[in-house]
């Protein structure tokens, strides 16, 4: 019985999937035979009033037909009942703008369907519909003719825009600037309806700030006179009746820039207006004795209040779907961040999404973008310059049918971003690997981008984060990375790509080495890759001789990169059971730390790393200054203001001068602070600062990585870049060959945990723990490791 | 006399003559004379009044830099155990 059951079912799905996606069956509930396209709109507000109806926007860029679309908008689920609607404007670049009538309550979609016409169905005043309160916007000119001309409706130029907006809070009638972003000149038309409950002799005064305006009521141009020495003194009487009247205004905006962001002397015109009936109260209260006009209002006018003004309703476009049920392409374009710093031009991060209501399933699409560049899928993350015209054309297609449109915008953002906020880092990377993977190499799309990409990419880098965007350019694109960045910039992304590397690919890690070092002159910068080099030999592949090796070329040198290599070697002796070595190699590089230290009076730890002690440093490619993550200046550039000498600067691993005879208590202080900001820096997040921090560190008191935390401390920074190996090999040699220590505790809980997120066996470790345990026997942490001894996998 | 007044010009005061402040009647003029007190406020010419402010655009703002780490504070003390002569231990 169940089977059969199954079997019907499947019957019926087949049948329903056959009546479905048959073109015969979608042209039968096709609303309109003679239309091309069929929008779903979703409805989002309700008008004020019923006459208002519904604002909507449908984009163009080719999809419909012309030379005039004609729309006939049906409610879902009645029928093909039409309902009233009128193009406003419209082009092909800008789509439509057009009125609908109000549904009814209940109603959350309608199917807009559009065919071609001879003559557009522009609203009129003898409609019925009501729209309001719709600023349209021709930027480029600013003449009250174009104005004139968007009041007729109609065809419109192609960066003619408009949306539903009667003002602001303070003055809800008025007219502030082109809210797309674009700067003057602008011509202006607002067509609005406003309430009149108080009929009879109206006072209208209208405030011109900026520009030329004409205000036209129900028809009739006001023509304004002064009629009284106050405020809203200047105006027009009209005899308006109880209802709806309709408000056009007609403004423009001369001059050039953007429009004024003061928030008292911005904008352009506000409305106001005295009802007949208007109270004392209303108008500002009662003037006094000593005023002009004593007894009389303190103002002739006011304001219009909210409700004083129709609003039409709104919607939102959800798709498109062409006759016979073919997918329509349509763009949705929102811009989310803004990276805008100093000079440079303004970038944007645009969330570009085709509007797949009714598509069919299995439907592509495929974006056209800048650079020619071509991205599959259906949304899609792209940066833009600010305050340019842009356009993204977008192709869907689905059983060998395909539509293609085109859209324009403004670059703008009005939202607020952040360089602190890791998401806005994340979209801006997003955006960025996006546009690497699909901008042709060959020529090299990067090698034209500009400064203001370039500083971007270092500002949003940071450790353990963006490998898929850093693997493309040093894989594809170094030149233009090259070319394009100091190598003080190009020596940081390095620096994170290879941590990243290492750690997922460490042979690929050598071989991208090798490849970097083919590319460098001989220097210091080359040198330092060795180490790196040794590094991911000792860390990552456990290749302990490979690693001797690598390090066994400095052994003859002098200078800060044979110091390193020192440290190294001296790890490498601590991982490989020889603690005497290691504390022999690491207690010759701080010895000759010490006495640079005391002999300058001070040592600053940037001298030492650029080169700059005592022995000098091999000849090298001169460093760039380094630069902290928190400042905007990118990488390489310029200190504009050097800091007041002697003035620390957080987070950098400087060390201060500190007088000889306390020179071991010093010692002493630094290794606490350099324990605390670290652990501190990597807890807020900063890892790079965390990074440079511990390098000074270790550079100048190696030998705290036996006797104090240092090396705990770097296991907890590679843990957080979830680099669990190196913290792991590191951590094991520390529990292994440090007999007794305060940080022994926490190591060996570090440990257990490294090995539980590399999902290692634990008689992997369990060698070490015992013995850890067997030390600590009667510590609280001994229950913890006994717990993990006899827990199970 | 002609002397005299060139002295007076230049120096802005009459050289080894009196300023009569020593005269018998001589009244000080007032060293900080008051002002008349300000109009009351009202609105005596109502146009210039701004009741109202048309607010512009949104502007587009720029984008915030990260702040910089802080460091955290440590206090501690070192005490020099050096002799007043300057022997070191």
């Amino acid at each position: 019985m169940a089977g059969r059951n199954r079997v019907r079912i499947g019957v019926w799905l087949a049948w329903g999937v056959c009546v479905c996606s048959h073109p015969v069956a979608a042209a039968e509930s096709w609303g309109d035979p003679e239309a091309e396209v069929r929008f779903t709109l979703q409805l989002t507000g309700r008008p004020t009033h019923a006459s208002a109806g519904y604002f909507a926007h449908l984009p163009d860029g080719g999809i419909l037909p012309g030379p005039h679309p004609v729309t006939k908008v049906v409610v879902r689920g009645k029928g093909s009942k039409e309902i009233e609607s009128h193009t406003l404007w419209h082009s092909a670049e800008g789509g439509v703008f057009m009125v609908f009538a109000d549904p009814g309550r209940g109603v959350e979609k309608v199917d807009v369907y559009v065919r071609g016409g001879r003559r557009a169905r522009t609203w009129s005043a003898e409609s019925g519909l009501t729209p309001s309160a719709l600023l349209c916007v021709e930027p480029g000119r600013a003449d009250l003719a174009v104005s004139r001309r968007l009041g007729r409706l109609g065809k419109v130029g192609a960066t003619v825009h408009a949306r539903n907006k009667a003002g602001v809070k303070r003055a809800p009638f008025s007219i502030g600037g082109d809210d797309s972003g674009r700067p003057r000149p602008a011509s202006f038309y607002l067509l609005a309806h406003v309430v009149v409950s108080d009929p009879g002799k109206t006072w209208i005064a209208p405030f011109v700030l900026d520009g030329e305006c004409e205000v036209r009521v129900d028809g009739r141009r006001l023509d304004p006179e002064k009629r009284i020495d106050k405020w809203g003194g200047t105006g027009d009487y009209f005899n308006l009746e109880r209802g709806l009247h309709r408000v056009e205004v007609f403004q423009t905006a001369g001059g050039s820039g953007p429009y004024s962001s003061h928030g008292r002397k911005g904008g352009l015109m506000y409305l106001t207006w005295r009802t007949p009936n208007a109270t004392m109260k209303e108008l500002g209260g009662v003037r006094s004795k000593k005023a002009p006009m004593p007894g009389t209002s303190r103002m002739e006018t006011r304001v219009l209040r909210e409700n004083e003004i129709a609003r039409s309703g709104s919607c939102r476009v959800e798709g498109a779907v062409t006759r016979g049920g073919g997918p329509a392409a349509c763009v949705g374009a929102r811009s989310t961040h803004v990276f805008w710093f100093g000079d440079e031009a303004p970038l944007l991060v645009y969330e570009l999404e085709a509007l797949r209501a009714g598509h069919p399933s299995g439907t592509r699409y495929r974006w056209a973008l800048p650079g020619g560049a071509t991205v599959e899928g259906s949304t899609v993350r792209w940066l833009f310059p600010g305050f340019r015209e842009n356009g993204v054309k977008l192709t869907a297609s689905s059983g060998g049918r395909s539509t293609q449109c085109a859209h324009r915008f403004y670059g703008f953002c009005t939202a607020r971003t952040s360089l602190d906020n890791a998401a806005h880092r994340e979209a801006f990377r997003e955006a960025l690997t996006t546009m690497v993977e699909a901008c042709p190499v060959d020529p090299d799309a990067a090698a034209s981008w500009g400064p203001s990409l370039w500083n971007n990419l270092i500002r949003t880098a940071e450790l353990g984060e963006g490998y898929a965007l850093l693997r493309n350019l040093f894989a594809k694109r170094l030149d233009s990375m090259r070319e394009k960045l100091s190598p003080a910039q190009a020596a940081a992304l390095r620096d994170i790509y290879l941590d990243m590397l290492e750690r997922r690919q460490p042979r690929e890690a050598l071989q991208m080495i090798d490849k970097l070092m083919a590319s460098f002159d001989p220097g210091a910068g080359r040198d330092s890759l060795l180490i790196r080099k040794a590094e991911i030999y000792m860390y990552q592949l456990s290749d302990y001789e490979a690693a001797g090796r690598g390090l066994g070329v400095f052994s003859e040198r002098k200078g800060e990169l044979a110091e390193w290599a020192r440290i190294r070697l001296g790890d490498l002796a601590f991982l490989q059971g020889d603690l005497n070595r290691a504390t022999e190699l690491y207690a010759e590089v701080q010895a000759r730390a010490r006495r640079q230290r005391n002999q300058a009076g001070g040592l600053i730890i940037e001298e030492l790393l650029s080169g700059g002690g005592e022995d000098g440093g091999k000849a090298g490619e001169p460093e760039a200054p380094e630069k902290r993550i928190g400042d905007p200046r990118p990488l390489g550039g310029k200190r504009e203001k050097p800091p007041p000498e002697g003035a620390p600067e957080s987070g950098t691993g400087e060390i201060l001068p500190y007088r000889r005879e306390s020179g071991w208590r010093a010692g002493a202080l630094r290794d606490v602070s350099n324990s605390e900001n670290i652990a501190k820096l990597i807890r807020e997040g900063y890892l790079l600062e965390a990074r440079e921090a511990m390098r000074a560190w270790e550079r100048e008191f190696p030998l705290s990585k036996i006797g104090g935390d240092l090396l705990l401390v770097e296991a907890r920074y590679r843990m957080k870049l979830e680099d669990w190996k190196r913290a792991r090999v590191m951590l094991e040699a520390y529990c292994r060959e440090v007999d007794a220590s305060s940080f022994l505790p926490d190591a060996a809980r570090l440990l257990i945990e490294c090995a539980a997120k590399m999902k290692s066996p634990r008689d992997e470790i369990r060698a070490v723990i015992e013995k850890v345990k067997k030390r600590l026997e009667y510590h609280p942490v001994a229950k913890e490791l006994e717990e993990f001894l006899t827990g199970k996998e | 006399m002609a002397k005299a007044l060139a002295a007076t010009l230049c120096s802005g005061t009459l050289l080894g003559g009196g300023d009569g402040t020593n005269e018998e009647g001589f009244v000080p003029p007032p060293r900080d004379p008051r002002k008349p007190p300000a109009p009351p406020r009202t609105s005596s010419s109502a146009e210039t009044l701004l009741a109202c402010c048309c607010c512009p655009v949104a502007p587009m703002a720029r984008t915030e830099a990260k702040k910089p780490p802080q460091p955290p504070v440590i206090i501690t003390k070192i005490k020099d155990e050096r002799a007043v002569g300057g022997k070191e231990e």
